[in-house]
C-alpha cells in the first residue's frame, strides 16, 4: 500500500533520471526488476490463475521490456511502465487465445457505488495471522474469482501498488473506471471473506459445543 | 453530513492515496481527531496489507522467475519464452539483410528483363538457336522444289538472297517450344534465316526497339550477326530475319518479307 503522506514523493524504482542519460542500461534493468520482481509475479498469478502461465508471462514480459528500453524514459516510473507491458502481454495471450473479457461491462458504471461504500472491514472480526494459510487460499481464491474486469485493477492496486492513474493507462481506461472497479472488486472480496469468517466463527462454536 | 460519514466515504480513497490537497487534510485531521474513525482506519489498513501480503504470498520463486527472465532478454533468443517465435522483422539485422536481398532480387529481375548482361535474352538467344541449328547450306544451290511450309510460301529470292530450304521447326522460349517456320537463304554476307513462330511469343525482350515506316522493328546484333524482329499484321505472331549483313540492309529486307506476308 501506498503511503498516504508520500504520494506526491518520487518512488524509490524511478529509474534515474539526469545523472545517467540514454536509455536504461541492462545493469540498471536487472536491478530495477529484481526491485519488482515479487509483485510483477504475483500479479502475473492473480491475472493467469497459473503458476506456470505467470512465469511464462514475467519472462515474455521482460523479454519485451528489454528489448523496449529504449522507450523508457528516465525519470518515469519504471513499475507502471513494466506492470503496463505485463498487462499487454497478458491481454494479447488472452486474445490470442480468444478469451478476451469483454471491452465494456454494463457492470462498471454504477452511479451507486459512491453512495454504497465498502462493508466495514471489523466485521470480519480479528484478522487471521500472517502465516494463516487457509485465509491467504480464500482471499486468493476470492481474486480469481472476480470477473477479469475487476481483477485486473484490484492486483495492479493491491500488489502492483499502482495509483488510481496509473492503472488508468495500464488498462487504458478512464480513472473513473478505475475506482468503481476497485471499488466493486473490494466490495465482492470482502463480500467472500466475511462468508468465510462465519465459516470459521460456525466451525469455531461447534468445537465449543462439542468440548 | 457527519465528519464521520464523509470520512466514511472516502475512506479507501484517503488510505490508498488517492485524496490530495484540502480533502486529503482533512481525512488526516479527522483520523487523528476521531478515536471509532481512527480504528476503521487502521482496521482497513490492516486489512489492505493482510491482502497483499497474502496475494504476494503465492510469489515464493518470484527472484528466480525474473531473474531468469532477465538472462533470457539480455541473451540474443530467437524464440519468446513460451515458444512464440520472435518475428524476423523485428530483429533490426535480419530486417536489413531482407531489404538488401529484397533490391538485389529486383535489381537481377530488371538486368534479367532488360537483357542486361549477364543475361541474354531468351528470344534472342532461341532465335539464334534455331538459326545455328540449320545444316550449312551449299552455295548458291538450287531452290528448293516445293518451298511453300502449309500456305506460307517463301519468296525464292531476298534480293541477292536466294532460297534454299524451308522447314518447320521450333523456337525454345524460356524452355517452352514454339512452333514455327524457318526459311533459309545464302547470299554475299552468308547465310540468311527467316522464322515465323506459329504461337503468340510477345514482343521480344531485344534492347533496341526501333520506330520505322509506322511500325515498330526490334534490333540485336549478336556474335557478328544482326537480328531485326516484328510483328506479323496478320498471324500478330512474332517474325524474324537473321544474317551477317549489315543493320540497315536487313532492315530492307525485313521490310520485304514484311509486305510478302500479306
Amino acid at each position: 500500500m501506498q503511503d498516504p503522506g508520500s504520494a506526491e514523493a518520487e518512488p524509490p524504482d524511478t529509474a534515474p533520471g539526469d545523472a545517467s542519460p540514454g536509455p536504461l542500461r541492462a545493469d540498471e534493468f536487472e536491478q530495477l526488476t529484481a526491485d519488482i520482481a515479487r509483485p510483477l509475479h504475483a500479479t502475473a498469478l492473480r491475472l493467469t490463475r497459473n503458476r506456470a502461465d505467470a512465469d511464462d508471462l514475467v519472462q515474455e514480459t521482460l523479454f519485451r521490456a528489454f528489448r523496449s528500453l529504449a522507450t523508457f524514459r528516465r525519470g518515469t516510473k519504471f513499475r507502471a511502465w513494466m506492470f503496463r507491458i505485463l498487462h499487454n502481454v497478458f491481454i494479447n495471450r488472452i486474445r490470442h487465445e480468444q478469451l478476451a473479457p469483454a471491452a465494456t461491462d454494463p457492470a462498471d458504471i454504477d452511479p451507486a457505488d459512491a453512495a454504497h461504500p465498502v462493508p466495514d472491514i471489523r466485521a470480519l472480526g480479528e484478522l487471521p495471522a500472517l502465516a494463516d494459510r487457509h485465509f491467504d487460499e480464500r482471499v486468493k481464491a476470492a481474486v480469481d474469482a472476480l470477473p477479469e474486469n475487476f481483477r485486473a485493477p484490484l492486483v495492479l492496486f493491491s500488489v502492483g501498488d499502482l495509483s488510481y492513474q496509473e492503472i488508468a493507462d495500464t488498462l487504458g481506461i478512464p480513472i473513473g473506471t478505475v475506482m468503481s472497479r476497485l471499488h466493486r472488486a473490494r466490495k465482492q472480496l470482502r463480500n467472500e471473506l466475511l462468508g468465510y469468517a462465519r465459516e470459521q466463527r460456525i466451525g469455531a462454536d461447534d468445537d465449543g459445543g462439542r468440548a | 453530513m457527519s465528519g464521520c460519514e464523509r470520512f466514511a466515504r472516502s475512506l479507501l480513497a484517503h488510505l490508498d492515496g488517492e485524496l490530495r490537497g484540502a480533502e486529503a487534510e482533512a481525512a488526516r485531521a479527522h483520523e487523528a481527531a476521531c478515536p471509532p474513525c481512527g480504528a476503521r482506519a487502521a482496521a482497513e489498513r490492516e486489512f489492505e496489507e493482510r491482502v497483499s501480503a497474502a496475494l504476494l504470498g503465492a510469489s515464493d520463486g518470484a527472484a528466480d522467475v525474473v531473474a531468469r527472465g532477465v538472462g533470457r532478454a539480455r541473451a540474443p533468443v530467437t524464440r519468446l519464452p513460451g515458444g512464440s517465435a520472435v518475428a524476423w522483422f523485428r530483429r533490426p539485422a535480419l530486417r536489413r539483410a531482407a531489404a538488401v536481398a529484397a533490391v538485389a532480387l529486383v535489381a537481377v529481375q530488371a538486368a534479367w528483363f532488360f537483357c542486361i548482361p549477364p543475361f541474354e535474352c531468351s528470344y534472342l538467344q532461341a532465335v539464334e538457336e534455331t538459326a545455328e541449328g540449320l545444316p550449312p547450306a551449299p552455295a548458291l544451290a538450287t531452290p528448293s522444289a516445293a518451298p511453300c511450309i502449309e500456305r506460307l510460301c517463301p519468296a525464292e529470292a531476298l534480293g541477292p538472297y536466294r532460297l534454299q530450304r524451308a522447314e518447320r521447326t521450333k523456337v525454345v522460349v524460356y524452355g517452352w517450344p514454339i512452333d514455327a517456320k524457318r526459311a533459309e537463304y545464302t547470299g554475299p554476307d552468308g547465310p540468311l534465316t527467316v522464322i515465323w513462330c506459329d504461337g503468340e511469343v510477345g514482343e521480344p525482350s531485344f534492347r533496341r526497339r526501333v520506330e520505322r515506316g509506322g511500325r515498330t522493328w526490334w534490333i540485336a546484333s549478336e556474335n557478328g550477326r544482326s537480328i531485326v524482329a516484328w510483328m506479323c499484321p496478320v498471324t500478330e505472331t512474332l517474325c524474324t530475319l537473321v544474317a551477317a549483313a549489315p543493320e540497315e540492309r536487313l532492315l530492307a529486307l525485313a521490310e520485304t518479307v514484311r509486305q510478302g506476308e500479306r
